[in-house]
């Protein structure tokens, strides 16, 4: 649980950011590429939600914030309700119908700019109480999807975007796959080769 | 809570299923240009009675267009891609259908989406490449600007900046019927079926189903 300080500022600094992602300039700016839409924009965009939920969770315990989040919570046991939501609404707008109508329509990306913070503040309410096994379940899926996504991508004979060229899409795909590369590598890691270079008790540490 | 949680958790599943399953046409149209083509069919979208600058002269809006069915598509004259690959489509389209051209119930119509570059004399230029005999294949380009926005929103073509100069865009043949509403649209590629279509509309396709 974060202190009441640092909660309410993880909660302004998000709302900043939301806002800063909301505003038109900004906007045009990160969907004028794939890559930036889909790499940079949607990420920052969950990443905003999934503050708001943090400091949600280390709301003082007792107040309304608390008491809400516990009658949400009473249906996300393991965190399975949130994961499964939060994963429709990620995948639905990686695919590229929506990532040209969030370019072209302007209502539909208002949508967007609500549904995916929801679906990273769901992540965050949902990820702690997920068991383990479950976890290595949704980082498969994770991995699954961005190598399946990225493939698509890249190998498509067509454009599958009117709003972005061939290109675009290309680099996003092979983008996609570094991702999905990378994403195995930091779930693997820690599992398969240990706190390397942490001191063992009563040996020092060389050079440091 | 874990029979609550099984209950709201399958409900969020299926609630996400039906979303995936109505949000992409039944899971058939993952991309927007799927999407259009599949809607075409059913939408009927009327289309806008705006004035274009032909290339034989003269102006005209498509309620003044000769032909019960139109084969309309957007092209700009200095594309290196696809619609050069639309021009020899249209060339091929002109075969084709010459009998139901020559009794008026088919015409070819090509709109260019670069009216500041595609005068009269570029456009009759551009047809000059694909064909020797002038003859049911009108071009033009939108008479006022302004318009051009309203003429691609209707058709739902996505005109974007190919970064050298030029523009992508989703090329297609759009077919367009008697009450001037978009009835069907068609890759490049799939010729045979923008005959079959074409003569399904004109009403011509009784009788002469061996006749390609």
């Amino acid at each position: 649980m974060l202190p009441a300080a640092d909660s309410s500022r993880a909660l302004v600094s998000a709302a900043a950011l939301w806002l800063a992602l909301a505003a038109p300039a900004a906007r045009a700016w990160l969907e004028a590429g794939m890559v930036s839409h889909m790499l940079v924009q949607l990420p920052l965009l969950a990443g905003t939600g999934w503050c708001i939920g943090r400091a949600w969770m280390g709301s003082h315990p007792g107040g309304t914030g608390a008491r809400v989040l516990a009658s949400v919570q009473s249906f996300n046991a393991g965190g399975v309700t949130g994961l499964i939501a939060a994963t429709f609404v990620m995948v639905l707008w990686m695919l590229p119908r929506f990532l040209d109508l969030a370019r072209l329509d302007a209502a539909v990306d208002a949508l967007k700019f609500f549904s995916v913070p929801a679906a990273g503040l769901t992540v965050a309410l949902s990820w702690p109480r997920l068991p383990a096994i479950a976890r290595a379940v949704v980082h498969l899926e994770v991995i699954a999807t961005l190598l399946r996504f990225g493939w698509g991508y890249l190998a498509a004979e067509e454009r599958l975007c009117l709003a972005y060229l061939a290109e675009d899409q290309r680099l996003t795909g092979e983008l996609l796959l570094w991702l999905g590369a990378v994403y195995a590598v930091a779930v693997v890691w820690r599992p398969m080769f240990g706190n390397i270079g942490a001191g063992r008790p009563g040996m020092h540490r060389h050079g440091s | 809570m874990v029979r609550r949680t099984a209950t709201v958790a399958a409900l969020v599943f299926a609630a996400g299923l039906a979303l995936a399953h109505a949000a992409t046409d039944g899971f058939q149209a993952f991309t927007l240009e799927s999407a259009r083509r599949l809607h075409a069919l059913t939408a009927r979208t009327p289309l806008p009675d705006l004035a274009l600058d032909l290339a034989d002269g003269g102006s005209a809006r498509l309620s003044d267009m000769p032909g019960q069915v139109l084969l309309m598509d957007f092209v700009y004259t200095n594309c290196p891609t696809y619609c050069a690959a639309l021009g020899s489509v249209y060339a091929q389209l002109r075969q084709r259908l010459a009998d139901e051209i020559a009794a008026g119930k088919v015409r070819l119509v090509s709109i260019s989406f670069d009216p500041a570059r595609d005068g009269p004399a570029e456009l009759a230029a551009y047809r000059a490449r694909y064909i020797t005999e002038p003859g049911g294949w009108d071009l033009g380009r939108p008479a006022h600007t302004d318009d051009l926005e309203r003429w691609l929103k209707a058709f739902g073509v996505v005109v974007i900046p190919d970064g050298m100069g030029g523009y992508t865009h989703n090329a297609a043949v759009h077919v367009v019927g008697p009450d001037r509403r978009l009835a069907a649209i068609h890759g490049l590629e799939d010729i045979d079926a923008i005959v079959t279509t074409a003569r399904q509309i004109a009403g011509t396709n009784a009788g002469h189903v061996a006749s390609r």
